[in-house]
Formats: C-alpha cells, sequence, structure tokens
C-alpha cells in the first residue's frame, strides 16, 4: 500500500502501525464484503510490556488505541503471544502476502497450549472464531506495511 | 362443452356486482407512524422491531401464522399448538445473530480456492475424506434437527425462526463443502458410522433439550473440530473450508449458550432437567467417541501428526482438553456453572482447575 507513492512505514508494536491496518482496512472493499464485525479485541505483547485495544463495528475499524494489561483484560477477548512469536507472524504475513498455512490465527491459537486468544468469558471468546475470516484478513493487510521491529 | 343458462347467469349477477367496502383490515391503532431507520449495519431487525413491533410477549395463545403485531382473525385456521412461553425457545441475541448470518453467507462454489487442491501421499488423502464423509454426516443432523422444530415455534418468536432458518442454510452449505472435498482430490467418501449419538440429538424431545444437547455440546465440540480442521488443512483450499465453517458454527453455539442463559435465569425449576440432558448425552459421546466412531479420530491424528499418528494422537487429546474446557466455560456464561463437579467420570479429567 501507499499512501501519497510512500510505502507507509511503522514499527511493531505502536499505536502508528495498528492505525496503519485500520486505515488499510476501512477503504478495503473485501474487507466489507466478509461483512459486519462487532467485537472489542485487546493484543497484549507482555515481554514488551505493550497492550492495544482494537473496536470493530459493523464493517470498520472504529478504534485503535494503546491501552493498560487492565482494560485489555476486558476486552471480549485478547491475542497474547510474546514480541519474538508477533514478529514471526508479522514476518509470515510480509513475506507471503498473507499468512501462510503454519502462522493463520487459527493455527497459532492451537498451538499453543493456552490459547493466542484469551478471555475471561468463554462466550466473548467465541468471537474470536465467530470473525475469524475477519481478523485473519486485519492482519493479512499488514502485509501492505514496512513492519520495522525494535531491538 | 356448453355452459348451461343456470351457471351462465350465476357468473354475470357475481361479476356485474361490486363487493361492499371493507376496511376491517385497516389496523391504525398499532402502525400508524412507525417509520424504522437503517443504521451502520443497515435495515436489521434491531432497527426495525420498534415500538409495539418490539415486544416480544412472555406468552403467546398466537396459534396461526399472524406476525407480531398484526391484528388477529378470529376466521383464521389454527396450526398444531406452538410453544406458547418465550423463554422456552428464546435467547437475547437472537436478532444479533440472524443478521450477522446474513452477512457472512459464502459460497462453498466459488469462495473457496479449490485450484490450491495438489495430489495428496495416499494416507493424507484418504485420512482427509474420512473425516470430511463423517462432517457431511453430521451436517445432515444438524439441518434436519433445527427443521423439525420451525413449526413448533410460535410467529410471535419469530427471531427464533428467522435464526434457526439461518442456520440450516448454514448447515446445507457445510453438507456440500464438505461432500465436494471428499471428491475434489480422488479419495471420496468413505465409511459412515453407526450414528448413536446423531440419533440423540434428533430425538430430542424438547426445545430446551434439543438446543442445550445440539447448540452447546454436539456443535461445540464440532466448532473445535472445524479449528483443528483448519490446523491440519494441507492446502489454502481446505483451511478457508473449515474457517469459514468454524465461523458459522460459532453462530450456532452462540445462540445455545444465549438460550441455556435465558432458560436458567427465566426457568430456574428447570436445572436438574438440564443436567439430566447433559448426563445422557455425555454418556453416548464416550459410547462413540467425539467423531462417532475411533477410525475417524485415528485418520484426525494421521493428519494432526502429519503422518507420525503418535504425534497426532498427542494433538487430538490436546485438542479433547480444549473441547472440554471451551464446553464447560460455555456452561458457566449459561449459568450451568455446578456442571463442573456433574460432568461425566470420562470427561472430567480433561478439565483444568476453575479460573479465580
Ligand atoms: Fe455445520
Ligand atoms: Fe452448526
Amino acid at each position: 500500500m501507499t499512501q501519497g507513492g510512500v510505502k507507509t512505514r511503522a514499527s511493531f508494536p505502536s499505536t502508528e502501525w495498528f492505525e496503519a491496518v485500520r486505515s488499510l482496512v476501512n477503504s478495503d472493499e473485501q474487507y466489507r464484503r466478509i461483512g459486519t464485525c462487532d467485537a472489542v479485541v485487546g493484543v497484549k505483547v507482555p515481554d514488551r510490556q505493550k497492550y492495544y485495544l482494537l473496536t470493530f463495528e459493523a464493517f470498520e475499524c472504529s478504534e485503535v488505541k494503546e491501552s493498560t494489561e487492565q482494560e485489555v483484560d476486558n476486552a471480549d477477548f485478547w491475542l497474547e503471544a510474546p514480541f519474538e512469536k508477533w514478529k514471526e507472524l508479522i514476518t509470515n504475513v510480509k513475506d507471503n502476502g498473507k499468512a501462510d498455512l503454519h502462522h493463520t490465527l487459527n493455527t497459532i491459537d492451537l498451538e499453543d497450549p493456552q490459547g493466542f486468544a484469551r478471555s475471561r468469558d468463554g462466550y466473548k471468546r467465541d468471537l474470536f472464531y465467530r470473525f475469524n475470516q475477519s481478523f485473519q484478513y486485519f492482519f493479512d493487510l499488514s502485509s501492505k506495511i514496512e513492519t520495522t521491529f525494535p531491538n | 362443452m356448453a355452459i348451461s343458462p343456470e351457471v351462465l347467469e350465476q357468473l354475470r349477477t357475481e361479476t356485474s356486482e361490486v363487493a361492499p367496502l371493507d376496511l376491517s383490515w385497516l389496523n391504525l391503532d398499532n402502525a400508524w407512524g412507525i417509520r424504522a431507520k437503517p443504521g451502520k449495519r443497515g435495515l436489521t431487525l434491531d432497527e426495525v422491531e420498534i415500538g409495539p413491533y418490539g415486544d416480544v410477549p412472555q406468552r403467546s395463545d398466537n396459534a396461526t401464522f399472524r406476525p407480531r403485531g398484526a391484528v388477529a382473525r378470529p376466521e383464521a385456521l389454527r396450526v398444531k399448538l406452538p410453544y406458547q412461553e418465550r423463554a422456552d425457545v428464546y435467547a437475547d441475541n437472537l436478532r444479533l445473530l440472524y443478521e450477522e448470518a446474513v452477512q457472512r453467507q459464502w459460497s462453498s462454489a466459488t469462495d473457496v480456492p479449490w485450484e490450491t487442491i495438489e495430489p495428496l501421499p495416499d494416507n493424507m488423502e484418504l485420512a482427509m475424506c474420512q473425516l470430511c464423509t463423517f462432517l457431511t454426516e453430521v451436517e445432515f443432523i444438524a439441518g434436519d434437527t433445527p427443521g423439525q422444530w420451525m413449526p413448533k415455534i410460535n410467529s410471535d418468536y419469530h427471531e427464533v425462526k428467522l435464526f434457526l432458518l439461518s442456520q440450516i442454510m448454514d448447515e446445507a452449505r457445510h453438507l456440500d463443502v464438505f461432500r465436494k472435498r471428499a471428491l475434489a482430490n480422488g479419495g471420496g467418501l468413505l465409511s459412515a458410522t453407526a450414528e448413536n449419538g446423531l440419533r440423540r440429538i434428533i430425538e430430542a424431545q424438547d426445545f430446551t433439550e434439543m438446543s442445550a444437547v445440539l447448540h452447546i455440546l454436539g456443535e461445540g465440540f464440532v466448532q473445535t473440530l472445524f479449528r483443528m480442521g483448519e490446523y491440519i488443512a494441507q492446502n489454502e483450499a481446505e483451511k478457508k473450508i473449515y474457517r469459514l465453517a468454524a465461523q458459522d458454527e460459532s453462530r450456532h453455539v452462540a445462540f445455545g449458550v444465549m438460550h441455556l442463559k435465558h432458560i436458567v435465569e427465566e426457568q430456574p425449576g428447570r436445572r436438574e432437567e438440564l443436567h439430566w440432558y447433559y448426563d445422557q448425552a455425555e454418556s453416548i459421546l464416550r459410547t462413540e467417541g467425539v467423531t462417532g466412531a475411533q477410525y475417524t479420530t485415528q485418520a484426525i491424528a494421521l493428519l494432526a501428526g502429519r503422518g507420525d499418528i503418535d504425534k497426532g494422537v498427542e494433538v487430538v487429546q490436546a485438542i479433547l482438553r480444549k473441547q472440554v474446557n471451551e464446553y464447560m466455560h460455555r456452561l458457566e456464561v449459561a449459568g450451568l456453572g455446578d456442571r463442573r463437579d456433574r460432568m461425566s467420570p470420562w470427561l472430567k479429567p480433561y478439565l483444568d482447575p476453575p479460573a479465580n
């Protein structure tokens, strides 16, 4: 994705990175066609003490913001992995244009005994599966961003 | 053939007579002035069920197809008496789930990248086809079961009918997509199962019994199986099939959880009855296994271990652990947390300690 002829560059994890994906998603007709998606999704990168909240509403991602761990604990569900795992996921998406067979959100979720998607509420956690194609599409679109990873 | 003069006279008089104006259909008390407006998601049921139309009666004597909000005609023919209590069939997420289902429909013909399927080693192809045969079989029950409950849903609770109809469409697509996968790469349909567990679902005598067993236990376990299918998928086509099917399945589970919650809150006296349904269903799962037969479980293990069956058995055990814990979490949300102590002894060992 180029914005004004320049590739969007952002480091992960940061609000700018999620903002860049959000703007890609909101201008993507294909994303709308997947159908409505309503959920408040947390992101945790615990070893970097970084926490974010992504709000999905109807046909768009309406808000992304940096947050506290307590706030993320109250999201419908959150995606949690150490920095290196996030890096692997995002790099894989970048290299393939989308997640390959071994890096889809669902596959990462099943490989982790604790789960990649976690929640304090078993009903709300199911939103991860109910809207899985939309969330997968969201992260796949990050292939259009030049992501940098701080040491 | 000639028309008799009497019939001719009768026709002449009938057509020349103008029927007196009948305005008894006008329902000005209720309807005039209601103007539903589309919201962010379009004109959804939530937007349209407003004013008196949105009031879902606790009890209804409607034994006809009179839509909620319309005036009854005393001469209307009756149908077999449907459920009369809202609590018996309702859930608070029905409108949302129906609209979500309509929005998120997909086509097994065009939304699956079938061209990504390539020849697989024979054992892997056969194992995937055995799983798909079992899933096709399961989808018959998943569609037939809600179908047979349709006439028992009161027209005043049309949201339940709409949701069940959307589920039936989902199950039709699942039935066709697993059949298509089995026939797409040389393996074909393999062995059906004995179907004891499936019989238990379709023979439920009460709507809540059906929902408790189908939506929460059966489809909850199948939803995990679909996620497992995505995990073991060997090409993009299978990935997409299982991911999209798991989405659909999650809506069915979501209805079950919220319906059970509704029952536990509105009809608390039914707890023992609910446990009895689960006692029966859990014990049948034990006899048949979660996949209807040991041979299907072994096929899944072969796929999960990428050919190494011992490794695959470990994965299958880990998945069973997830299935049991997610089942328990959903029951906790519905207010049936005491199932933890009463769960069948064969499932209990898979339970993690309760979260504080
Ligand atoms: Fe299904
Ligand atoms: Fe289903």
